[in-house]
Order: structure tokens, then C-alpha cells, then sequence
């Protein structure tokens, strides 16, 4: 996808009341197949696009890279990852494609936009840039994503 | 930063620095040059292009092992060393200089000159990629910008498109202050993906990063910056699955690179020597 917008997510009374130290977004399953791109992760700011400055205003929270591995170069099957290893004395390391975990500090910008707030809505934008500028680009997939907040 | 100190298990073998390219000499940067072109010349395992290709193409792409994952310090860490290693068996006595992007917001001097001063090609600049490398690109199922870089045999970067960002210094300072290496590691992570990103061209993409030059340098500081974070959280702990995990193809353990002195080197902001 291009983008992706969440439901809205319930928020404890500790993240309301800002009774956190830290807090990250972690993006579960992440592909990282095709070109590389930077998905730019906003909060409450539905409308944000790839051009949305980067400053607290804009509600940006923060950022993840995927640093691309730009298709597939070997014959058909080679960049078919095994759903899971049905061997148990197969030792070999994971799959090279095998899906990533993505971290995002969002402790600052969470501070900000849970104050008050009941619900909070995280939108991610595919971003790569470009000679007329930043765009929006169709590689952006994973399987979930989680708010955590740390005392 | 730099510790000084020699290795604490070799205390007779004092350890090697490497250097802010910024601060480095005109005669030290000639050197760099002189190593790596000799280097580009060799074309066996030894050679410019076999350590290039480890990263990405020809198949298999080593690093896929470290992008995202908890291996993607010690990976590169044992990378630059094996790397380095190669480059002094040139004969020249060279480090890998390091790039502070936090504060040199350009691509270095020393790697965007085309030409060296005595007008011949500056081997920092742009080197031509391995054949097989190029031919795996163009015959292979790649990604439309992956069909366009293995069309261009040399390597060439565009920095600064709109869109991209530079890590500034309070955002790496942030970094460093994480005291868990899995969220020090994946956050570093993503901003070494920007600096790929920002340097554009052959530099973007995982296939052709490594064939350029400036690579090195931006991989350098990378691991510098792990090096400041292991100095100022000596208590952190290392994932206990990653100790004995091998750094395929560098055959070293992730627990065998953690301290560099160890590999004989650290990080100076510069250096001079003098011999008797």
C-alpha cells in the first residue's frame, strides 16, 4: 500500500495522563523485497502526505527505512520464503527475505498527541524521493502494528 | 572520540585508528586513493570487487542477514574489518576513513572530486561495478530502479533529492542515549537507511551499495557510533543468542567482534605519526 491509516487505537490512562518514559510504534512483518523507501509515521494527522514537513506541528512522529533489497535475481522459487521450518535439524539461517520488525521512538510525539485525546490514529506514508519531489509509492506491507508505551 | 587505549588482552600491539576523512591530509588521502585503485585492479577474492559484491550482487546477497535484524552492527562490523584488512594488504598503511554526516552535510571532498591532482580518475568517486553483478541485475526479476542502476556500469550518486533527510547530530545523540543495543540497533538502523537514501544512485538500493566507494565511509561511521554506544553503556547486554552466531561469510563469530581493540582498531578524530 501507499499508505495506511489505523483505527482508531484506545489509550490507557497512563498515555493519557503521560505517565510514560518512552514509548515506540513497532511494525510487525515489514517487507522489504522492492526499492527502498522511508515510511513516514504520523500521529492524529490523518491527512499527512509525503510531503508533510517533518516537525511536531505536522504531528510527524517519526520514521522507518527500508533499505531495499530491489527485486528478485535468481531462477523461480529463490525468493519464495518458507512460511516456517518444517525441519527441525535444518539449521540454516532465515530466509533472506524473510519479513522485518520496525521500531519507531514516538515517545515525544505520543506525549503530544495523547494529551486529551481518547483515541489515537497513526497513518504511514511510502515515501521516496524525487527530482520533483517526494513521492508516495505502493511498497508498504506488514502484518500488524503496536503501541508501547515503558514506565 | 578515541579511547587510545591499547588492547587490553595485546598490550604490546598497540591498536590502529581509524580517521574523520574530513581531517585526514592531502598526502593521507592520496594514499587512501593509491590502495583502493590497487585494489580495483585486482580481480581475484582479494580484489575491489569480490568485498563489494558480498554486500549485494552477484547472488547471495550476504548482508540480507543484517538489514532489520539484530546481527546488523556485528555483520558490518566484521564486514569492515575483513574489507580493511584487504585494503592494507595492498601494501599501504590505511584505515578506513569514517564520514560524519552529523556534521559534514556534503558528500566528503576526498570521494565527490572526480579526478585526483594529478588529473587521473579519483577511484573515491565512481568505480565501474562487477560484470556478473550487472548482468544478474538486468537478466534478473528486479524492481524497475533495479533495471535502471544495472544499465549504468559506473557507480553515480544524487544526493539530496527532495524527500530525503540527513541524521542530524541531536537525533544520533538520542540514539546513543538508548541503553537497549536492540533499540539502540534498529533505530541506528533506520538512520543509516536515510544516508543510503539521501546519497542516491547506486547508494540506494541493497544490489549496488557497496560498489560505491562512499560506502565505506558511511558504514565506517555507523560503526563508530555502535563503538561510543558500547563505551558509554559498558553494563548493556548483548542478545545471548547472537554471541555465537556466525557473520557469514567473515568466519567470526558476532562475540568475536564486539570489542575492536580486539580487531585491532578503534577511532581517533585524527591522527599524525612520526618513525625515528
Amino acid at each position: 500500500m501507499e499508505r495506511f491509516e489505523s483505527a482508531p487505537l484506545p489509550l490507557s490512562p497512563a498515555v493519557r495522563e503521560g505517565r510514560f518514559s518512552a514509548a515506540d510504534l513497532i511494525f510487525y512483518d515489514v517487507d522489504h523485497s522492492g526499492r527502498s523507501y522511508e515510511a513516514l509515521v504520523f500521529l492524529n494527522s490523518p491527512d499527512a502526505s509525503a510531503s508533510a514537513p517533518r516537525e511536531p506541528e505536522a504531528g510527524f512522529a517519526g520514521s522507518f527505512v527500508i533499505f531495499g533489497h530491489g527485486g528478485c535475481f535468481g531462477d523461480e522459487g529463490h525468493c519464495h520464503v518458507p512460511t516456517h521450518h518444517k525441519d527441525p535439524f535444518d539449521s540454516r539461517p532465515l530466509h533472506a527475505l524473510t519479513p522485518q520488525t520496525k521500531i519507531v521512538d514516538v515517545g515525544e510525539a505520543l506525549g503530544r498527541a495523547a494529551a486529551g485525546a481518547e483515541r489515537l490514529v497513526v497513518t504511514a506514508v511510502a515515501m521516496v524521493p524525487g527530482t520533483e519531489g517526494p513521492e508516495t509509492m505502493d511498497l508498504l506491507s506488514f502484518s500488524s502494528m503496536r503501541l508501547v508505551a515503558y514506565d | 572520540m578515541a579511547t587510545g587505549a591499547p588492547s587490553a588482552q595485546r598490550q604490546a600491539v598497540p591498536v590502529r585508528h581509524r580517521p574523520n576523512i574530513a581531517e585526514m591530509t592531502a598526502p593521507q588521502v592520496a594514499e587512501l586513493r593509491t590502495a583502493l585503485a590497487k585494489m580495483l585492479n585486482t580481480r581475484d577474492d582479494r580484489g575491489y570487487h569480490h568485498w563489494a559484491g558480498i554486500h549485494g550482487l552477484p547472488l547471495p546477497m550476504y548482508c540480507d542477514q543484517a538489514h532489520g535484524r539484530p546481527a546488523f552492527l556485528p555483520w558490518h562490523r566484521a564486514y569492515l574489518y575483513r574489507f580493511e584488512q584487504a585494503l592494507r594488504d595492498t601494501g599501504h598503511d590505511v584505515m578506513l576513513p569514517w564520514w560524519d554526516w552529523t556534521r559534514d552535510r556534503e558528500v566528503p571532498p576526498a570521494y565527490a572530486e572526480e579526478a585526483r591532482p594529478n588529473g587521473s580518475p579519483n577511484p573515491l568517486h565512481s568505480v565501474r561495478i562487477d560484470e556478473l553483478a550487472l548482468r544478474q541485475g538486468r537478466e534478473g526479476r528486479g524492481d524497475e530502479r533495479s533495471l535502471m542502476l544495472a544499465e549504468r556500469p559506473d557507480t553515480y550518486r544524487e544526493p539530496n533529492l527532495p524527500g530525503t533527510h540527513l541524521p542530524t547530530a541531536s537525533e544520533i545523540k538520542r540514539v546513543i542515549g538508548y541503553s537497549d543495543f536492540q533499540r539502540f540497533t534498529f533505530n541506528l538502523d533506520d538512520f543509516h537507511g536515510n544516508v543510503h537514501i539521501w546519497v542516491g544512485g547506486h547508494m540506494t538500493d541493497i544490489p549496488y551499495a557497496a560498489y560505491d566507494p562512499l560506502f565505506w565511509a558511511h558504514h565506517t561511521m555507523i560503526d563508530r557510533i555502535w563503538r561510543i554506544w558500547q563505551l558509554k553503556h559498558p553494563q548493556s547486554s548483548f542478545p545471548a543468542h547472537l554471541h555465537d552466531q556466525v557473520m557469514e561469510p567473515f568466519h567470526l563469530t558476532a562475540g568475536r567482534v564486539l570489542d575492536p581493540t580486539e580487531l585491532g582498531y578503534d577511532y581517533s578524530l585524527s591522527l599524525a605519526q612520526v618513525r625515528p
